[in-house]
């Protein structure tokens, strides 16, 4: 380094500067003139130093990352090592193949297979190498999957490729990669297909990152297509990922490849072999289970790989494959729209519904995915023309549809601010069954704690106005498909003894009528005939603000909400959807602490498990899955003062 | 890629509580590749050391069963003492003692010069993978130019002028980089570590 050095801190010195700089929350801020007076400043590049660590910090980061003899074992993949080692050597099974090869005549050439001259190494596939070679009869340049040697050995492994080749060889579609012809009986199977000048799908996402709707849907389509001519075939491909998707240089067309993973769907002889193979990060959830696959796997893949391209990130990222298995069955990805949200929410809608973890919630068929990528695709390039496939607006998945109606009415109904000085939470906690957690809030409260159960993952919302004898009397509200279900069982009403009970039903109605909601009224009876209690039903459907003012209407109007009147509030407990980061834990607070955050009104009561009472953030109850991280708060729920908040025995 | 499926569905069904199991996981995460790597460092082939560090979390897994909350206890410091004490047995070879609960274990510990040998290993073996794990985090965090800025001056040990000419970049970018790095992967660390323990 030959500019001018300088022993003492300079005019240009910005110590302040440099700790910001390097304790940013916004990992990614860059300060382009720091890092310019970096370049000539030895003095701040020292302080720098100083302050991202001391002396010892720096050799033990060095120390411990050093890569040791066993980290990079082949089969030791999972330890978190082989994240972090220098590159990895090429793969064993390269060597082995071209050890293997009849030395050519040319001196280029990595040697001869069959009458194929082998000019280099593509990559390695599921089973083998693919190699690049040229097929001197027709003076052209092929690619050839050569059966990996340690393989090759097993006459059942031999049988399954020879299957799978034969298999790929009769799908015959432009977005499916042409066989040439099989060679099953040499010493090394292989098989030769055409060689495709370009990249793949995953380098072009590594160096351009998410891609522009239109790329998306464009490539989207393709491998619907081809995917659909697999299918038909009766063919499951089995490891759809960016990585097995090239794009042709100079033509705008996308080929599958390596169906080398791929195999008849009657066909559960020899690849019931229990071992999961395939890059983790694109399975279904089915596959990571290990569970028997059909075409149905090929297109929750599909959804993860469009997802990955919206996002520029696959949906599921662990450490280990082991934690993306997981993932991929535990847990939903985090919404498209939330890491990209130029992407309209009809993409994100199919996306989604491709990537259901239960393969009867995905599309019928590739081929119907195929078609309605294919309409989207004329939609974003001429939207007049063309409209939205009606399936991906009027047809949504319903998950979408609620959560998107749960966020509205959240924004439909006004906010209160909660009183700090009465709140009791009625809880299970003494009782043997965790089945439901109940709080008693006073109705003042009422819209402000449904807009927070609203926006929560939450099935529903009960209100419950009191109970009468073993009946509770409750108002239940329900996101469905386009609007809320209201449900109203009032019990005991053919006497009217309870008068807030006869008070609530004679508001709703009144409500209900001037509002014209549609209704239905079910009589609920007693075994013996007499009349229980009336169900009255109402929907609120239409355009999600609409819905969210209707109901607002009609709950201030029933309860005519006052400042002392008290209800009972019922729901799930603890979400069974949520995820962990690695080393991250819920934080503990003291009870007092934990009673003052409560009353705060910026959390919201998360439920219970064993002894311990969570309470998540507002805004990321809103989040699903939930993430257990020092944001959500607990406490100790025996030690709770009775004097801050009152525990209730639960009379269930 | 190597499944543990053992792990996946019988096992994690023993720890009854969604904590209990995440304990249980990030213990398999850490000490799976620290088992394998000390029955490697002692001579065993890559199969033996990986069906060793299998078998060993299976017997500690199994005495899951036997763990009953109490007062003061955390679930995972009582999955590290039944593990250490496993892992030790395992390896030093001597005569199997089964599933011993933590008092027990310590009393084993203090007696045999060996195993206490092997439990500081160990321990140094935790950490370090709780170090990579922490790397494997940030890296995945930031660019791979930043990384590579960390990767050869750091642990290849190449001076930071080198690195400059060689990744192309200027010489502040390269410091920048380095030690954003080594400050974001002590907080890490901290967080992996401090929540052990």
């Amino acid at each position: 380094m030959k500019s001018p050095e300088h022993d003492s801190p300079t005019a240009g010195c910005d110590l302040k500067r440099v700790q910001v700089f390097l304790n940013s929350d916004h990992y990614h801020l860059e300060d382009a003139d720091l890092i310019a007076h970096l370049d000539v400043c030895p003095v701040c590049r020292k302080y720098l130093e100083s302050q991202a660590g001391e002396p010892e910090r720096w050799e033990q980061a060095s120390k411990m990352l050093q890569t040791h003899e066993f980290d990079q074992a082949s089969s030791a993949s999972f330890s978190a090592a082989t994240c972090c080692g220098s590159e990895i050597s090429q793969p064993v099974a390269v060597k082995e193949v071209i050890d293997l090869l009849v030395p050519s005549e040319y001196p280029n050439h990595l040697g001869r297979l069959g009458t194929y001259e082998v000019t280099g190494v593509v990559g390695v596939g599921g089973m083998g190498v693919v190699l690049k070679a040229i097929d001197p009869s027709l003076d052209r340049v092929v690619a050839v999957k050569v059966m990996s040697p340690r393989l090759a050995h097993n006459e059942n492994a031999r049988k399954r490729f020879a299957r799978e080749a034969k298999a790929a060889a009769a799908v015959l579609h432009p977005n499916v990669i042409p066989i040439h012809s099989v060679s099953s009986g040499a010493m090394l199977p292989y098989l030769v297909m055409s060689y495709i000048r370009g990249g793949s799908l995953q380098k072009r996402l590594d160096q351009d990152g998410a891609l522009p709707l239109v790329e998306v849907l464009r490539i989207g389509s393709q491998i619907a297509a081809g995917l659909a001519a697999a299918h038909e075939q009766g063919l499951i491909h089995r490891d759809i990922k960016p990585e097995n998707i090239l794009l042709e240089e100079g033509v705008e067309r996308v080929t599958i490849t390596d169906f080398g993973l791929a195999r008849s769907v009657d066909d559960n002889t020899i690849t019931q072999m229990g071992t999961i193979a395939g890059t983790p990060q694109y399975m279904s959830p089915e596959q990571a289970r290990g569970e028997q696959l059909d075409q149905q796997s090929d297109l929750f893949s599909l959804g993860s790989l469009l997802y990955a391209l919206c996002t520029g990130r696959p949906p599921f990222r662990d450490d280990t494959s082991y934690g993306v298995m997981r993932q991929i069955i535990d847990e939903v990805p985090a919404p498209i729209r939330k890491l990209s949200p130029e992407t309209p929410v009809w993409m994100a809608v199919l996306v989604e519904h491709l990537m259901a973890k239960k393969k009867e919630d995905r599309f019928a068929s590739s081929k119907e995915v195929h078609a309605l990528l294919d309409a989207c695709l004329s939609h974003v390039q001429q939207p007049s023309s063309n409209p939205i496939p009606s399936k991906l607006v009027n047809n949504q998945p319903s998950n979408t549809k609620k959560k998107r109606m749960k966020v509205f009415i959240g924004i439909g109904i006004l906010l209160l601010a909660m009183s700090a000085t009465f709140i009791q939470l009625r809880s299970n906690y003494f009782n043997s069954k965790l089945m439901e957690n109940q709080v008693l809030h006073r109705l003042s409260e009422v819209d402000g704690y449904i807009d927070l159960m609203m926006q929560s993952r939450y099935e529903g919302v009960f209100l419950n106005l009191g109970g009468i004898g073993k009946d509770k009397n409750y108002l239940s509200l329900k996101p469905i498909d386009g609007g809320v279900d209201l449900k109203f069982p009032a019990y005991d009403t053919n006497n009217f003894l309870n008068k807030r009970q006869a008070k609530y039903v004679d508001r709703l109605m009144a409500a209900t009528n001037s509002l014209a909601l549609p209704s239905s009224e079910k009589s609920e009876l007693e075994n013996d005939g007499s009349v229980r209690g009336i169900n009255y039903e109402y929907r609120v459907i239409g355009d999600p603000e609409a819905v969210a003012h209707t109901i607002k209407r009609v709950i201030t109007e029933t309860f005519q909400i006052d400042e002392t009147a008290e209800c009972d509030f019922t729901f799930n407990n603890m979400p069974g959807n949520y995820s962990t980061r690695a080393g991250q834990r819920p934080r503990v607070l003291s009870n007092e602490d934990f009673v003052r955050e409560f009353a705060s009104g910026n959390y919201v009561y998360m439920g219970e498990q064993k002894a311990s009472v969570f309470l998540i953030p507002k805004d990321l109850a809103v989040e699903i899955p939930v993430t257990l991280d020092s944001k959500i708060l607990y406490t100790d729920v025996r030690t709770l003062d009775p004097e801050d908040v009152k525990w209730i025995r639960s009379s269930k | 890629m190597t499944e543990f499926p053992q792990t996946r569905s019988s096992l994690i069904a023993q720890a009854q509580s969604p904590e209990d199991r995440d304990a249980w996981d990030q213990f398999v995460l850490i000490y799976r590749p620290v088992i394998y790597r000390m029955a490697r460092r002692r001579g065993m082939q890559d199969a033996d050391a990986q069906d060793l560090s299998q078998d060993v979390l299976i017997r500690i897994s199994k005495s899951i069963k036997g763990w009953v909350p109490q007062e003061g206890v955390r679930f995972r410091h009582w999955l590290r003492k039944v593990a250490s004490n496993a892992i030790v047995t395992a390896l030093t070879k001597s005569k199997p003692l089964g599933i011993v609960n933590g008092s027990a274990a310590e009393q084993i510990l203090a007696e045999t010069p060996e195993a206490s040998a092997v439990t500081s290993e160990l321990h140094d073996e935790c950490f370090r993978e709780q170090y990579l794990r922490a790397a494997a985090i940030v890296r995945v965090d930031v660019s791979s130019a930043t990384w590579a800025a960390f990767e050869r001056t750091v642990i290849q040990g190449q001076s930071c002028e080198e690195a400059a000419e060689s990744l192309g970049k200027s010489l502040g970018t390269i410091y920048a980089a380095r030690s954003r790095i080594l400050k974001r992967l002590q907080l890490e660390i901290q967080r992996l570590v401090g929540d052990a323990t």
